[in-house]
């Protein structure tokens, strides 16, 4: 009886080793590749046959000015999509007062598919409508706006807009998605709350401003902090996608820049040494965002 | 009896799991001999499958009509199957640092140092009686001379091989011009067909054939040109070589040779007057200005341009690769692009030491060696260059002609998959693997290619080239690159000595890092320079960009790159005792 619940009692743990293994082997065991960051690395010839240099890389870091704009890039972003964060939350709000439930199943799907298309789909339908040749400014000339005037609105070959139109991209692809935890949260609120407040007259703007946000704070600010330690994660894909020469300034991130660099210029070295330093930069603000989380709210994160 | 169930399904799923993880895992088994080395196999009789890796190449595995008839005739030849594996340089380095490469590889000069010092590569010395005597062949005394001296890390040992030698008088010859002035003929006939020399005249002949065609039968907006921005300066550069008489060096055309006097010029640091790509930037800053342009151009890739010219928006060009279906889909018409010759033509370049940047060696660590070096020895015979260029004896071609079928079969529109199943170089891309190129005059006394005849180039023409050699006076299209040539309009690349490039040594480290970067820097300025509203705007944002690359240690590569050409050039002349 008692080796049966042992059993039970690491049956989840069980259960969860694939992923722990999955994690070890593509997470922990490529930290063994930050050697490379201290020699010339030429792939083919063995590590010890390559020249060792020592911290070359890293001083390389800080004379190199693209470092400090794709950082500027990779901060802006990160920024943006902070500032953005509440939206997901709000629209969980607004599809849950949704009552009629095949209406909310249909928008939930319809705003969570766009998650799963990849970005070059996504960069064929941006072409597609936001070109000089697109749907948009065909809608302009509809109305009237000759295009051919120099109207027209290429925002894809616009660098000063490159944040916002990146941030909207991201924002209309992973709006449904990240809305699911915060419905999920909701359906865990206790009911009653409403039903107290519907008897002390509160109507569904009253119920979800002092009841659902506050109980969905705690979800937010959760993972509101995992966003700030996460901040320089913010992929590479869509920038791969958009980067052209009229945005590449603006719109190079960190993760695009160790792509170029390692892999495109094939300068691995170099390139494993930007990502410790993103990742030390990483580990040092997920750091700052635990202790800001215990300070508000008495409680770490991790 | 729940739980059971419950727990053996908990099991099942773990099992899945743990399954899936390890799937992940590959496993490749070698053989060892009894000295320790990995194996190859000595009896060439038995049947093995043979792999090359060569990059941005067409996988067999992907391609539709693999295998096709000119592969079997190859595996029968040979008693293999033939795999080829297309690879890019995130895979290369992989395998490399892996050492689990296919059989035969091909890799560009930058990966030498990475394949010799890891000991990648056969030393095919140890073969030249057995089996790679086609390799060590008379025709390619001086290919393999400069493999010897300057790929092999001054160990004076023969590792690799490459495609495309092409001896004195054998130069290349095609029967369309594939580079120049690309217009539509129909338009351009309507306009009066003025003579283009230059690049104001061509954009003259732009001009006017916009105001004959404003927009498409579906209502689209029609441009003079386009742009595909994923090859680098090359799009943008591209006219201007064309113009002034330069081939690019590196993949980036930051590095051009001079054809004719063969000296090396930073594409961007050179003289203005000298300059391909300050010719072009101020060519497309016209272009633009005129409102000729297509606005997409700085964000367009190659798809995006074959598109737009499938749905005839555009009515220029400089080279013939994104047409897609247009000239098909037109060929009964006169509403086909044509190519008018620039000031150079891409022809009659030899190339005594086959194409530099593809270098193929077996290697080390396959497991059919021999078979594998069989095979090579193979891509470098006449046999093979006959085959893939002009197909199966007594069914393709006999007594040094092609069949009339054959040729037929090219050019007919019914036979598209009977030619696709074929697959004679042309459709597939045997070239690259051919150590011999399609202009080489074999023994028989033909070329390896035997389309590569007057009376070929004449025999399957569509409806735009023949009128188009009606209106010339012409045989066949190219024709009007020899008549420019003859008439001192034009020259070709017949004075270019490409064992200069063949014998540069590859760029360090630090060199590629500053190549990169100014690359980036550039390709970032084009837009500012095109767009710049008049010269004042033009050479500020010129000034801007030379700033900004002498701050990214521009002078520093260039000089490097001067310095190894020199170097190159005379290394060449000692080993070849010009």
């Amino acid at each position: 009886m008692a080796k049966r619940k042992g059993f039970y009692h690491y049956r989840l743990l069980f259960m969860a080793l694939p992923f722990m293994i999955l994690i070890l082997l593509f997470n922990y065991m490529p930290v063994f590749g930050w050697i490379y960051s201290f020699y010339d690395y030429i792939p083919g010839i063995a590590l010890k046959d390559c020249d060792f240099v020592g911290l070359k890389y890293f001083k390389m870091l800080f004379t190199d000015v693209n470092t400090l704009r794709v950082m500027k890039n990779t901060l802006i972003f990160a920024g943006i999509n902070i500032i953005l964060t509440p939206l997901p939350m709000l629209f969980a709000i607004l599809l849950n007062e949704i009552k009629l439930s095949p209406i909310q199943k249909i928008i939930q799907t319809f705003s969570t598919i766009p998650n799963f298309i990849s970005w070059v789909i996504v960069y064929s339908l941006a072409f597609s409508l936001f070109s000089y040749d697109g749907l948009v400014n065909a809608f302009l000339q509809i109305f009237g706006i000759n295009i051919d005037a120099g109207n027209a609105y290429n925002v894809m070959g616009d660098s000063n807009t490159v944040y916002w139109f990146q941030s909207f991209l991201q924002l209309w692809k992973t709006l449904g998605w990240n809305a699911i935890i915060y419905l999920a949260a909701i359906t865990g609120i206790d009911q009653e709350l409403y039903n107290a407040a519907r008897v002390d007259g509160a109507g569904y703007f009253r119920c979800a401003l002092h009841i659902t946000l506050p109980e969905l704070s705690a979800t937010y600010f959760v993972l509101l902090m995992l966003n700030i330690g996460n901040i320089l994660n913010t992929g590479f894909e869509q920038y791969f996608m958009f980067k052209n020469p009229q945005t590449a300034s603006n719109i190079e991130v960190l993760d695009l820049y160790v792509y170029r660099i390692g892999l495109e210029s094939q300068d691995y070295s170099y390139g494993v040494a930007i990502g410790i330093m993103k990742f030390a930069i990483s580990v040092v603000l997920l750091t700052i965002a635990n202790k800001a989380a215990n300070k508000i709210r008495g409680e770490y994160i991790i | 009896m729940k739980k059971f169930i419950k727990n053996l399904i908990t099991l099942g799923c773990i099992m899945v799991m743990m399954i899936g993880v390890l799937g992940g895992c590959s496993n490749s088994t070698k053989i060892k001999s009894d000295t320790g080395d990995l194996v190859s196999s000595t009896d060439t009789s038995e049947k093995v499958t043979i792999t090359v890796g060569i990059k941005n190449f067409t996988d067999s595995s992907t391609y539709k009509y693999w295998p096709m008839e000119i592969t079997k005739a190859i595996e029968d030849k040979l008693n293999i199957e033939l795999k080829l594996i297309n690879y890019d340089d995130q895979k290369l380095s992989i395998d490399l640092t892996s050492g689990d490469m296919c059989d035969i590889m091909c890799v560009g000069p930058e990966y030498i140092e990475n394949v010799l010092k890891g000991k990648y590569a056969v030393n095919l010395d140890d073969y030249t009686d057995t089996l790679a005597q086609n390799i060590y062949s008379d025709r390619f005394e001086t290919r393999n001379s400069i493999m010897r001296n300057f790929r092999s890390n001054d160990e004076s040992k023969l590792y690799f091989t490459t495609p495309g030698e092409l001896g004195e008088g054998e130069g290349e010859k095609y029967s369309t011009v594939m580079y120049g002035y690309v217009v539509r003929w129909d338009l351009y006939k309507e306009i009066g067909m003025p003579e283009i020399n230059s690049g104001d005249d061509y954009i003259e002949v732009l001009k006017q054939m916009k105001k004959k065609y404003t927009e498409t039968k579906d209502g689209l907006p029609v441009y003079a040109m386009g742009h595909y921005n994923d090859s680098g300066l090359h799009s943008w550069t591209f006219r201007g070589m064309l113009d002034l008489g330069y081939t690019n060096v590196d993949a980036n055309c930051m590095y051009l040779v001079d054809v004719r006097k063969n000296e090396l010029i930073s594409n961007v640091m050179a003289e203005e007057e000298l300059s391909p790509f300050w010719d072009d930037m101020h060519f497309y800053n016209k272009m633009y200005n005129e409102g000729l342009l297509d606005p997409d151009c700085f964000i367009e890739k190659a798809e995006d341009l074959k598109g737009k010219y499938a749905k005839g928006q555009y009515l220029g060009g400089i080279n013939s690769w994104h047409y897609g279906d247009w000239n098909t889909n037109h060929a009964d018409s006169d509403e086909s692009y044509i190519i008018l010759p620039s000031n150079m033509v891409w022809s009659g370049a030899t190339s005594l030491g086959g194409w530099s940047d593809k270098l193929f060696f077996v290697s080390s660590h396959s497991k059919n060696k021999d078979k594998a070096i069989q095979t090579l020895d193979y891509f470098n015979s006449e046999e093979f260059a006959r085959l893939i260029f002009s197909g199966i004896e007594g069914q393709n071609w006999e007594n040094g002609e092609l069949m009339n079928d054959t040729i037929a079969m090219k050019s007919d529109p019914t036979r598209t998959e009977e030619w696709g199943q074929l697959g004679l170089s042309g459709s597939y891309g045997w070239d690259s693997i051919s150590a011999i190129g399609a202009t080489a005059i074999l023994k028989d006394g033909s070329m390896a290619s035997l389309w590569n005849t007057d009376k070929v180039f004449n025999s399957s023409l569509s409806t735009t080239e023949k009128d188009m050699c009606s209106t010339f006076g012409l045989n066949y299209p190219s024709e009007i690159i020899n008549k420019r040539v003859e008439e001192g309009k034009s020259f070709d690349q017949s004075k270019i000595n490409s064992l200069y490039t063949a014998c540069m040594e590859s760029a360090p480290q630090d060199i590629t890092r500053i190549d990169n970067n100014v690359t980036e820097i550039v390709t970032n300025a084009i837009p500012g320079l095109v767009q710049a509203a008049d010269e004042t705007e033009f050479n500020t944002a010129k000034e801007k960009l030379l700033s900004d690359l002498k701050a990214a240690n521009i002078d520093t590569a260039v000089k490097w790159w001067m310095e190894t050409y020199q170097k190159a050039k005379e290394n060449v002349k000692e080993v070849t005792a010009e």
